[in-house]
């Protein structure tokens, strides 16, 4: 079976075999190892945030913003876990990377991460459709290439979570020895863990680890890098997308009714050639569309 | 009961049952999470100082109205003798503590080293400007109590020695109406979960609401606090349980490895095995010095979910080798039943079987507090 009728098949939501998965984990390792940590792209592409695993949405996603080739993309990592499908939905996007590698970005969100991926589904997931954890270890193994930013023509950068106190400059990014499970501390762990806040500095999350960055720290890595924006994922938000700043930082969120209960709508930026953006909203795909049973739930005896 | 009927009205779904004394309405609210400008005007409106859970289901609860038929027929004004009890998302996260030990209160796994490391390289980070417990944990918040309007008595609640009638609850009695809600949920940065749903179950002869709020922080404790309220259709009396019950995160874990999970096909596809006296060690909570992979050590799961290593070793039982530790702890285990509240509360002490200590006790493991009241209409 070739690349293509694999494409085809995980375009239809259907998985491949597990020797298949090995394969294409092989073929996508050739390709992610001679990425930069601060991988370039070349607009126009489309921006996009988290998916976990909403297959359904994701085709709602290429919907609204094309197909891939047609259209570049940049996906900023969290594929899995959380959704129904995040096995199809990963092996999708790897299947795409490993076809047209110039044409789709994948960099790693916190949940491309043994640890993560235990608790919060993708573990559990692979071992129901595969019988075996075979085909989450070549997964997690691959999750371990991912590149963890990208610089689209030198002026929008582009990462999972966001900045870190420990770097000032994309060249400190390049020299971090990525590949490794997601740590947790240091700067790829606040790469791929930090959110911004109205605060001024650098302030500690209350949980008692994890950075929060003001706007301030924005507008120094912003100019000292001489970008004109910092596209981020990592937090649900209501309306697809929030800028901050000034319009220095945006979060884009691309799992639409997250977790099939939110309620929420999707975004995805568009850069064009010029780099001027645009923002399209899309929704979760239709009830009938994802296989799934009625909304209402089944009358339980709790105690 | 006399009759009843469901009914459905835009974002609510609920049923009208009429007793001998009572016409009793029970309903749920539906609608998505809040957007920006819902949470900047509920911010306002209700003085929060602290900022929302990542999904805050602001307009959804779970009401009872109850409305004595005798007084209304006596009183002039129709629903003067109505009273609402209610459980809501923004009264219960109005109740979360915002003082600065509520949030020093629990800390995740890592902090520690975390703050340690991050202080020596950076020099020291002020926490956020308003402390509030991250953990999302309403304080003392059993449901809201009001009257269906201005002029209604507000029946007050008295402490009570009566408990549920679990029996009458196992009766086999067709469901009429049952429902489910989050009220609100938040992920915890990835470092756990908390979640606050609501259920209702009305039968025949009684109804059962339940308000849940479930929390696990990865690697350090679980937390469930229960507000259960009964009724039985043939008296006159709500009774109202109230229970805390929280329990080391090892202490859950221990009843995945207790056979609740299959490891068999996790562990099958590991590589060499042959035996080795340091595996079956259950409550170590890192691997051993002997573990090849360099970069184990360091992640960021490891340390939280600390006796997860262990927990894969002891898995593979009597047939692994130190070399086989590296294959094993990365074939993991399947942790996703941590998730599920319900499956959580299983396995802890049953609050509706212990007579009421708001003192608290443990029991096997387990520090439970129970409180039980009730109001008569």
């Amino acid at each position: 079976m070739d690349l293509d009728s694999q494409i085809e098949s995980l375009s239809k939501c259907i998985t491949i075999s597990e020797n298949q998965v090995r394969d294409l984990c092989a073929k996508a390792r050739e390709i992610l190892i001679e990425e930069s940590n601060v991988q370039r792209v070349a607009a126009p592409v489309t921006i996009c945030g988290d998916i976990h695993g909403q297959f359904y949405d994701l085709m709602e996603l290429f919907k609204v913003g094309g197909m891939c080739p047609e259209t570049n993309y940049l996906f900023m990592g969290d594929f899995v876990d959380r959704g129904f499908y995040s096995v199809e939905t990963f092996l999708l996007l790897l299947a795409l990377k490993v076809r047209y590698p110039d044409r789709i970005t994948l960099i790693r969100g916190n949940h491309e991460s043994r640890q993560i991926t235990q608790v919060y589904g993708f573990y559990d997931e692979c071992l129901r459709k595969y019988g075996s954890v075979n085909v989450w270890r070549y997964c997690c193994d691959i999750f371990d290439y991912l590149s963890l930013s990208a610089i689209i023509d030198d002026r929008v950068f582009c990462v999972h979570g966001g900045l870190s106190p420990s770097i000032n400059t994309l060249d400190q990014i390049r020299i971090i020895d990525r590949k490794q499970e997601v740590p947790h501390d240091g700067a790829m762990c606040d790469l791929l863990w930090s959110d911004p806040e109205d605060i001024e500095g650098w302030g500690l999350s209350p949980r008692g680890a994890g950075y929060l960055f003001g706007g301030d720290i924005v507008g120094q890595f912003v100019h000292a890098n001489k970008l004109d924006l910092i596209a981020r994922a990592h937090q649900l938000v209501m309306e697809g997308y929030k800028l901050m700043f000034k319009d220095t930082i945006v979060t884009v969120w691309s799992a639409p009714n997250y977790c099939y209960r939110c309620g929420n709508v999707a975004a995805i930026l568009e850069l064009d050639e010029n780099l001027k953006s645009n923002y399209k909203i899309f929704e979760a795909a239709p009830q009938d569309a994802r296989g799934l049973p009625a909304k209402k739930p089944a009358p339980e005896y709790f105690l | 009961m006399l009759s009843h009927r469901q009914y459905k009205e835009s974002s609510k779904t609920g049923i009208l049952v009429t007793t001998q004394c009572a016409t009793i309405r029970l309903w749920t609210i539906k609608a998505p999470i809040l957007s920006a400008p819902q949470m900047d005007a509920l911010k306002a409106a209700a003085n929060l100082g602290l900022p929302f859970p990542e999904m805050f289901f602001g307009f959804n609860a779970l009401c009872l109205e109850v409305e004595d038929r005798s007084a209304a027929e006596a009183s002039s004004d129709s629903n003067s003798a109505a009273f609402r009890f209610s459980f809501s998302a923004a009264d219960a996260l109005g109740s979360v503590d915002c003082s600065e030990e509520a949030m020093d209160a629990v800390k995740v796994a890592y902090a520690k080293e975390w703050t340690e490391k991050s202080e020596k390289l950076h020099g020291t980070i002020k926490q956020i400007p308003r402390p509030y417990d991250w953990t999302y944990t309403p304080k003392e918040y059993h449901g809201s109590l009001s009257g269906a309007d201005a002029a209604a008595a507000i029946p007050a609640f008295k402490t009570t020695s009566s408990k549920i009638d679990i029996e009458m609850l196992k009766r086999s009695e067709p469901i009429l109406f049952y429902d489910e809600i989050v009220l609100y949920e938040d992920e915890l940065g990835d470092n756990g979960a908390c979640m606050l749903t609501a259920r209702v179950r009305v039968m025949k002869s009684c109804f059962l609401m339940l308000l849940r709020f479930f929390l696990r922080v990865d690697g350090v404790l679980f937390r469930i606090h229960d507000t259960r309220v009964f009724h039985a259709f043939d008296s006159r009396t709500v009774i109202r349980e109230s229970s805390r019950r929280e329990c080391s995160y090892d202490r859950v874990l221990g009843r995945i490895s207790g056979g609740a999970f299959n490891v068999a096909s996790a562990v099958s596809s590991t590589t060499t095995a042959s035996t080795t006296s340091m595996i079956s060690t259950t409550s170590t909570a890192m691997p051993p010095p002997t573990m090849p992979v360099p970069n184990v050590l360091t992640m960021r799961g490891a340390r939280r979910t600390g006796s997860l290593h262990t927990l894969d070793r002891a898995s593979a039982g009597a047939t692994a080798t130190p070399g086989a530790t590296a294959a094993s702890a990365s074939a993991g285990v399947d942790l996703s039943v941590l998730n599920k509240a319900d499956w959580v509360a299983a396995g802890m002490v049953d609050p509706l079987t212990i007579e009421a200590t708001s003192e608290g006790v443990v029991v096997d493991g387990v520090h439970v507090t129970v409180v039980r009241d009730e109001f008569d209409f």
